[in-house]
């Protein structure tokens, strides 16, 4: 059994660390459903294993410049004030449609995300006075292609909105939103991918960080459980992130889509059962 | 025609952050490793002491029987003589202030650099860190 958890979460840290996802989506239902776990202790572990996952990458990521610090920390902020809004106008508003509109919208950018599949890198992208005064730019060697790529970011504002929706989604459901995260660097600000999701891996850790307190306070981070987690993921993530160095953009962004729509689909039918 | 790029690069380097880059990265490679270290000295000390079968014992683990282990001070209590649970939560919670390490790196490596607007802007999230550590710390009446 204990294998079996170090086996799982060297897996949710290799998928993890090269999508900027924190793989709470497959710890939480691993834990629960395959190794019948009580809920508390499986959300306990999925929070260790974000920031493990994150943790883990961001000092390879930060290294090679694929993580951009300045775009990463300001739309923290963006991602803090969603959760506290989020936390704050909890049980005002049904977990039932939240989880069929947040379903939807990730169905609907699953499908936009499509007609990018082919775009390695988003080339030049339109002027955005906000983006220049934030300094929102960078430059990373691809090791794919083998070139020094650099980029800039637009659409700072529906980004920014996009973070705050990601943050109360967070905030309401307790759900890392990573997938969130990496779509508004993707579609909305066009960063290449790779910047993207390295963005979102050292996000989704402080993001993480900041609640992880209360859940070891409540007593639901149970050392059993958490250490085969944490060092699993770490391994996992460890190893995630040497590999999408290699990888193209258009190869992340293939495997982002699938694990988009699964998770599309999975909110859209829990909406359908909750009462 | 002028691009954004070109505008940007003329105002400041490229070279966006600086020379603190590889200390955030090598202060984020030893704290997880560190704290990967201490967690694993506690399953060694759970081997030693309870023998093999604490490993196969693992799903037994049912909702009453809970950890005391909720706080910091608790913790570092049972870590003398070490408690293979509070090693193993020792290792965790040194893997939970890990991201902390790299906001408060990033913050003086702005500050070094004098771009105040992200000194600001690193300082609140940061702050927002230490709120989530005090609410979880008992120090702030947290919500349940």
């Amino acid at each position: 059994m204990f294998f079996a958890i170090l086996f799982m979460s060297v897996a949710a840290g290799v998928g993890g660390a090269i999508l900027g996802l924190g793989g709470g989506i497959i710890i939480v239902p691993a834990l629960t459903l395959l190794l019948h776990l009580p809920i508390r202790y499986a959300i306990g572990a999925s929070i260790v294993a974000v920031i493990a996952t994150s943790s883990g990458a961001a000092a390879a990521y930060i290294r090679d410049r694929l993580t951009n610090l300045r775009i990463g920390i300001a739309l923290e902020v963006m991602t803090t004030l969603g959760a506290l809004t989020g936390a704050s106008i909890a049980g005002w508003v049904s977990p039932r449609w939240l989880y069929m509109v947040f379903g939807l919208l990730l169905a609907y950018s699953a499908f936009a995300l499509l007609g990018r599949l082919k775009m390695e890198l988003p080339g030049e992208v339109p002027y955005d006075p906000l983006a220049a005064r934030l300094r929102f730019t960078g430059e990373y060697y691809d090791q794919a292609l083998g070139q020094r790529v650099p980029y800039t970011a637009t659409g700072v504002i529906p980004g920014g909105a996009m973070m705050y929706l990601a943050g109360i989604f967070s905030g309401l459901l307790g759900i890392g939103s990573g997938l969130f995260k990496v779509l508004a660097m993707d579609v909305a600000m066009r960063l290449p991918m790779k910047v993207s999701t390295s963005t979102s891996n050292f996000m989704i850790g402080v993001t993480a960080a900041a609640s992880a307190g209360v859940y070891f306070a409540r007593g639901d981070v149970h050392p059993l459980v958490a250490a085969p987690v944490a060092l699993g993921v770490l391994s996992g993530a460890w190893v995630g992130s040497r590999i999408m160095g290699q990888l193209r953009n258009t190869t992340i962004r293939k495997l982002f889509i699938p694990v988009l729509a699964v998770v599309a689909v999975g909110m859209i039918v829990r909406g359908m059962q909750l009462p | 025609m002028r691009t954004q790029l070109d505008a940007i690069q003329a105002v400041a380097p490229s070279d966006d952050d600086g020379m603190m880059r590889p200390v955030v990265s090598a202060l984020l490679r030893y704290g997880v490793v560190f704290s990967a270290l201490v967690t694993l000295v506690g399953l060694g000390l759970l081997l030693v002491q309870v023998g093999p079968k604490a490993f196969v014992s693992m799903p037994s683990i049912r909702a009453p029987e809970t950890t005391d282990l909720t706080s910091l001070r608790a913790v570092l209590g049972e870590l003398v003589p070490p408690e293979p649970e509070a090693v193993m939560d020792a290792g965790i919670l040194l893997l939970i202030a890990t991201p902390a390490v790299t906001v408060g790196t990033a913050a003086i490596s702005f500050a070094l650099e004098k771009d105040w607007l992200y000194v600001g802007i690193t300082t609140f999230v940061f702050a927002m860190l230490m709120l989530g550590f005090a609410i979880g710390g008992g120090i702030v009446p947290g919500k349940s």
